[in-house]
């Protein structure tokens, strides 16, 4: 093996796996945030009927 | 439509020469431009004269962009809207101003090149040649002019428009640089003739921004 | 009265929200086209660098360094004419008005970026190509300046993406600078090639890219294409997924604001 062929192919896994794991972590989070807007959202909803 | 960009142009270039911010800031800027090359590649004249053609189209790209600045911060300073609301019809204003900056870049690269012809000691090589080079010079502008003026607008109300245009108008003008620069090349060195194809690019260039353009001003302009 | 009508509009409000919020999540979680895209890509990258790196032959010319070609073409056609392919196409359906819709400029957005990531990996992995087989690492090789000057294109459009107006404005923008951009491909493209015959260095690149391969090294070579395009509609899922929530997520946001609002004195 020589060190061009690993340097290339380290530098293209490393990308693209960085990249997705970046897409993946972003995606997460926005959904945990949403998760929690609903759950919060449950919450007043229920309030609201409470006091009714 | 042409005659609302007849106004435009008449507007824009009686702008100009009131302010003459053109004739007194950016015609020496290119002179500085000039020197500054003059220090990096002199003072031995031949590395000059070889890249002239490169190094006046470079200044005639950087100077183009403060002339599309200036174009499009005039209509900024009267708010961005004023030419919605004034009943033109947008791809005229758009033809106008694409016509006015040309005409202004048109004369920054004639005086850039004589000035060259001066300073880096090249002359001017055969009366076909300059001819040619006249009209290069004209259709280089318009295809300049043409891009410069829809990203300018299409940064009208942005913050940080001073960066943006350069990094989306130096790429997407890189090949009328290119064109151009060959096209320029036997006028200055004297060696060779114009190749045709180069000058054909360069009308398919401004061809292609200046029709994309007057078609896509109107949705950019949309909102505002 | 008035405060009885306005806990019930308010809640009527909720729900709404959170059907809404529920919809999307279902919509941007777990599903079968997500997972063969992704299991097939991770499948499909594991076999070509095992076969890549370890099981075909050695090329009597190059060596090694032909292991790089199961890498850079697949990953340049993903980037040029997959991903750019695809931005050009969903910008001018978005600027065609009978399939106008904002689908098609979230798909432009993903697809420039991925356009980019791969489009770096092609110049990155061609340069190091150019080391081994020509001793440089850079020519101004038609193709070569090319890619250039689109990376750096795709880079400007991806900075004006972030650029704030209405959704309209902002989806025109985007859709016109993509148009530019491919106006810009194929002009460059024909003058970089003329630049180039004219002065005549380039013909050393030409050997290499035409030997006769062995079977396992054109398969290979297939399976890496399959996997790059594989990475690159799984990657446009989930990019698209993100976009979709960022969506609802600012309208909660929104609505978050104007309820603490009213709920002012």
């Amino acid at each position: 093996m020589n060190a061009y062929v690993v340097a290339g192919y380290t530098i293209a896994i490393v990308s693209i796996a960085g990249y997705s794991m970046n897409l993946i972590f972003r995606r997460k989070a926005l959904r945990n945030r949403l998760q929690k807007a609903k759950l919060e959202l449950e919450r007043i909803s229920k309030d609201n009927r409470n006091d009714n | 439509m042409f005659r609302d960009g007849l106004t435009i142009v008449k507007k824009d270039l009686k702008i100009e020469i009131r302010s003459k911010v053109l004739m007194m800031q950016v015609l020496p800027l290119t002179g500085a431009i000039l020197i500054i090359f003059g220090f990096a590649l002199g003072p031995d004249l031949n590395p000059l004269r070889q890249n002239a053609a490169g190094l006046i189209w470079v200044s005639v790209l950087l100077c183009s962009m403060l002339a599309v600045q200036r174009s499009i911060a005039v209509e900024r300073d009267c708010g961005g809207e004023a030419l919605r609301l004034s009943g033109y019809d947008l791809a005229g204003v758009f033809m106008g101003k694409a016509m006015a900056v040309a005409i202004e870049i048109f004369f920054i690269g004639i005086a850039t090149m004589s000035i060259t012809a001066i300073v880096f000691n090249t002359g001017l090589h055969g009366v076909s040649n300059i001819l040619t080079e006249i009209l290069v010079m004209a259709v280089a502008s318009l295809a300049l002019s043409s891009a410069g003026i829809i990203f300018g607008a299409m940064f009208i109300s942005s913050s940080t428009s001073e960066t943006l245009l350069p990094l989306i108008y130096l790429p997407l003008t890189s090949p009328v640089l290119l064109a151009a620069t060959k096209a320029s090349l036997p006028t200055f060195t004297g060696v060779g003739s114009i190749k045709l194809i180069w000058v054909v690019i360069l009308f398919l260039l401004a061809v292609a921004y200046f029709s994309v353009g007057s078609i896509s001003f109107e949705p950019l302009l949309e909102d505002y | 009265m008035t405060s009885i009508l306005e806990t019930e509009n308010s809640d009527n409000q909720t729900q709404k929200e959170i059907t809404l919020i529920e919809n999307i999540l279902k919509k941007t979680g777990p599903s079968y086209t997500k997972y063969i895209l992704g299991i097939g890509s991770v499948l499909t990258a594991c076999l070509t660098i095992w076969l890549g790196l370890f099981i075909t032959p050695k090329d009597e010319h190059l060596g090694n360094t032909v292991r790089l070609l199961y890498v850079h073409p697949p990953v340049a056609w993903a980037a040029l004419y997959l991903a750019f392919g695809t931005t050009t196409l969903a910008s001018l359906l978005w600027l065609w008005p009978k399939t106008r819709s904002y689908f098609w400029d979230k798909i432009a957005g993903a697809s420039a970026e991925i356009g980019v990531l791969y489009l770096a990996l092609t110049l990155v992995t061609g340069s190091i190509w150019g080391r081994t087989t020509w001793g440089v690492w850079w020519t101004w090789d038609a193709r070569l300046t090319l890619t250039a000057v689109l990376l750096v294109l795709y880079i400007a459009y991806l900075a004006i993406r972030q650029l704030d107006g209405s959704d309209k404005t902002k989806a025109n923008r985007n859709a016109i600078t993509a148009l530019f951009a491919a106006i810009d491909v194929p002009i460059v493209h024909f003058s970089v090639l003329w630049w180039n015959t004219l002065h005549q260095t380039a013909s050393v690149l030409t050997p290499g890219l035409h030997l006769t391969v062995p079977l396992s090294m054109g398969l290979t070579m297939g399976l890496g294409f399959l996997c790059t395009t594989l990475i690159w509609g799984w990657m446009m899922k989930v990019r698209y997924d993100i976009e979709l929530l960022k969506v609802v997520d600012s309208e909660i946001e929104l609505q978050r604001a104007i309820m603490q609002r009213r709920n002012e004195p």
